[in-house]
């Protein structure tokens, strides 16, 4: 840390000449700086046992979290660093005079030189790159994807705080009509959350990755690519989890095809998964089953009639999400690919089928421009075959997966409104009475809308609503049918200075796990306000609860927890 | 906890001194991109031009809802020295659909796609959506607008206005 920060203070005192003429890009430094401090307030439900169980708020408890990025660019250099931060406040109780703390913030083997302090620092990314329009090298933390993310998508996700990037070098060559990739590097976890309790946290698994990718551009109407990927799984946190292991445990190479013909574009990716065996014969990778080769081809059609879009697509994934098998304790995924499937609408049950080993299926959608630039509807169909069974599916048996859906984007001039609606039926095989176990199928209806307007006296609207009813066929998990729905209604002041938000939660799915504010049970509501100080700093108050829940991010989906209490927040950038 | 917070405060000193009125220049980091058409596209090659890079993504409803704007911006400004670059940040899994959606919608202006994150982390590491950064005709960073509601486009359209040509065209109301 203090290296990094000399290296800041180098880069800043070797540009304070300032600079003149044609030298100045050489001589000028960028300094860019992200701060996002959050202090939370958790009350929790839990009680001391009798006689203490009337003590109420003994496990209410502060946790601070702070992000801070710095960016030092001077001519082709730049330099970035990353630094997570978290500490517990009132953790503790005592009874009869001793001290008892209520939870533990770092596992063992999380170096921390501070015991007897309920905090945590950690310089989470850190790299020095050289841009040039040529080429792009980057030492330290990068990010990579190849292709449509079937053999390797690592990105900046901070949306579900699953930030994941590779630690190692990276080179991004462009020479004309030519890309050309080469990376390598151990993964590097988030480790600190920034909207996620943070408790028991631990040491990174040094997973290994090695890849490298090919594209060349303007073959004709087409641009074609290779790519290859090794994966070698660490089974421990720490430098020496992977060191029982000489061989990967997996290696997938594809290819890619895009291509324009007779006003079509076409996008294809077909990839070969290789897995390897143990001296018992067992895959690590297969829960220690010996292992199967996997196949992932992934193909989309774009047509433009008239006024309308077609885009048609279609997969076919045989033990492709291999790759991530040892990654879920970790909660994120090294490789997603097209899933074809409307995540806002994700749920326990249709997650499984997103992950599936063994699934295929295509989707048609056609959108219409009604009113070109601001009325444009569309309507999608999804038919689906998920063939995998038992594991974390709700099914033990192949099911078809049937998702119709329409929805609008509409942007006059007054108003902005963006609404979707689909109904997803899971049709597990031999449904009906003469099946054993009666099993019959799971239906979803639900909907989302996002409708921006403005009020008298200069004031503006948004009002923000999503939901879903779901029922629950026969399966060996047997659960309740529910309803939910998430909402949020934004006033702001003119001025664009001051928002006022007002969020209301209510869910009946006995798989939250959380419980509602107003009543007890199942409806949460919270406040928030939001003072844009300036273009650089916003800060803001909640307080109050919304809903545990599923939410996905970059085709990787999160069960998050609820909240309960307030949050003081605020966001620089300068 | 003292050392970090001493540390933040040293780093934040720091970044203020830098930003102080006797080191005012603040260029843009450098990125190379791929647009639609696999056309390499330099932030660089557009000095002498006020750039508005935009980060965006197929699923950010705001964006959706700025864009438009942005379009009658670059074909009211292009002429006098306005060029819009839209940073698609969608990855590679959701590649497929911002073609067509750009198509769809009628757009035309320069949309390049950051799948792996590599200019994202230099000018937006908070991943807010939609996220703008103005660049002067100099190449330095005048500005950064976080999000968009209704409305943002009028002052934003005020700045680029006052980064062009000093004899600039009578404001516009949308």
């Amino acid at each position: 840390m203090l290296a990094v920060v000399s290296f800041i203070v180098a880069m800043t005192a070797s540009a304070q000449d300032a600079p003149s003429s044609d030298e100045s890009d050489a001589a000028a430094v960028t300094t860019s700086f992200t701060d996002d401090l959050d202090y939370r307030y958790w009350k929790r439900t839990e009680r001391l046992p009798a006689p203490f169980a009337n003590e109420t708020g003994i496990f209410n408890y502060v946790e601070q979290v702070n992000r801070f990025t710095g960016l030092v660019a001077s001519g082709p250099w730049q330099g970035f660093v990353q630094v997570d931060e978290v500490s517990l406040w009132a953790n503790r109780y005592k009874i009869d005079g001793e001290v008892f703390t209520e939870r533990a913030l770092r596992e063992p083997d999380v170096f921390w030189p501070l015991p007897g302090i309920d905090g945590y620092a950690n310089l989470e990314k850190v790299f020095l790159a050289r841009e040039s329009k040529l080429a792009t090298v980057t030492l330290g933390d990068f990010y990579g994807a190849f292709g449509n993310g079937l053999a390797l998508n690592i990105n900046r996700n901070v949306d579900i705080d699953i930030d994941t990037s590779i630690q190692g070098a990276k080179v991004f060559m462009r020479p004309g009509a030519w890309d050309i990739q080469l990376l390598a590097g151990q993964v590097n976890r988030q480790q600190v959350f920034q909207e996620n309790p943070n408790l028991g946290l631990q040491g990174d698994f040094r997973h290994l990755v090695a890849g490298a990718a090919v594209t060349r551009y303007g073959l004709g109407p087409a641009n074609v690519g290779a790519h290859g990927v090794v994966y070698h799984f660490a089974t421990e946190s720490g430098p020496w989890g992977i060191a029982e292991r000489s061989v990967p445990d997996a290696v997938v190479a594809g290819s890619t095809l895009e291509v324009s013909i007779a006003g079509m574009d076409w996008i294809g990716e077909g990839d070969i998964y290789s897995y390897t065996n143990n001296a018992d014969g067992g895959s690590l990778l297969f829960a220690g089953e010996p292992s199967d080769p996997g196949y992932a081809a992934y193909l989309s059609g774009t047509a433009y009639v008239g006024s309308t879009t077609w885009q048609f697509e279609g997969k076919r994934y045989i033990q492709t999400e291999r790759p991530n098998a040892l990654l879920a304790s970790e909660l994120y995924e090294i490789a997603i690919g097209p899933t074809l499937e409307y995540e806002r609408a994700i749920t326990e049950d249709s997650s499984a089928a997103v992950n599936s080993n063994n699934s295929w299926g295509g989707k048609v959608r056609m959108d219409w421009a009604a009113v070109p630039g601001e009325v444009v509807p569309y309507v999608s169909v999804a038919v689906f075959r998920d063939l995998e069974e038992g594991g974390l599916h709700f099914n033990e048996v192949p099911e078809t997966i049937f998702h119709p859906m329409i929805g609008i984007e509409a942007r006059p001039e007054k108003f902005s409104f963006i609404g979707n609606l689909g109904m997803r039926y899971d049709d597990r095989d031999g449904q009906g009475t003469d099946s054993e176990r009666g099993i019959d199928a799971d239906r979803q209806l639900h909907g989302d809308l996002d409708f921006k307007f403005a009020l008298p006296g200069g004031l503006r609207a948004d009002i923000a609503v999503a939901g879903e009813w779901y029922q629950w066929g026969q399966n060996p998990f047997q659960q309740e049918d529910y309803v939910e729905f998430e909402t949020s209604y934004t006033v702001a002041i003119p001025g664009e200075k001051v928002f006022v938000v007002y969020y209301m939660d209510y869910t009946t799915n006995p798989l939250v796990n959380s419980v509602g504010n107003l009543d007890g049970d199942s409806l949460y509501g919270a406040g928030e306000l939001q003072y844009k100080v300036s273009d650089a700093v916003t800060m803001k108050g909640f307080l109050g609860a919304y809903k545990a829940g599923i939410r996905c991010s970059g085709g990787q989906c999160r069960l998050l927890p609820g909240f309960d209490g307030a949050r003081f927040s605020m966001t620089a950038n300068f | 906890m003292g050392l970090h917070k001493a540390m933040f405060a040293a780093v934040v000193g720091l970044g203020m001194g830098v930003a102080s009125p006797a080191f005012a220049v603040d260029p843009a980091p450098h990125f190379t991109l791929r647009d639609l058409d696999k056309q390499t596209v330099t932030l660089s090659d557009y000095k002498g031009q006020v750039v508005l890079v935009d980060f965006w993504a197929y699923w950010c409803e705001p964006c959706k809802q700025e864009l438009p704007h942005l379009q009658r911006m670059e074909k009211e400004l292009g002429e006098q020295g306005f060029k819009l670059i839209a940073i698609s940040t969608d990855d590679a899994r959701t590649a497929s659909q911002v073609k067509p959606y750009v198509k769809r919608s009628g757009y035309q202006f320069t949309v390049v796609r950051d799948s792996d994150s590599s200019v994202l982390i230099k000018y937006n590491p908070t991943k807010t959506l939609p996220f703008a950064v103005l660049i002067d005709r100099e190449g330095n960073i005048h500005s950064k607008h976080s999000g968009f509601n209704e409305g943002d486009q009028v002052k934003l359209r005020e700045e680029i206005v006052e980064l062009l040509e000093p004899s600039a065209q009578p404001e516009k109301t949308e």
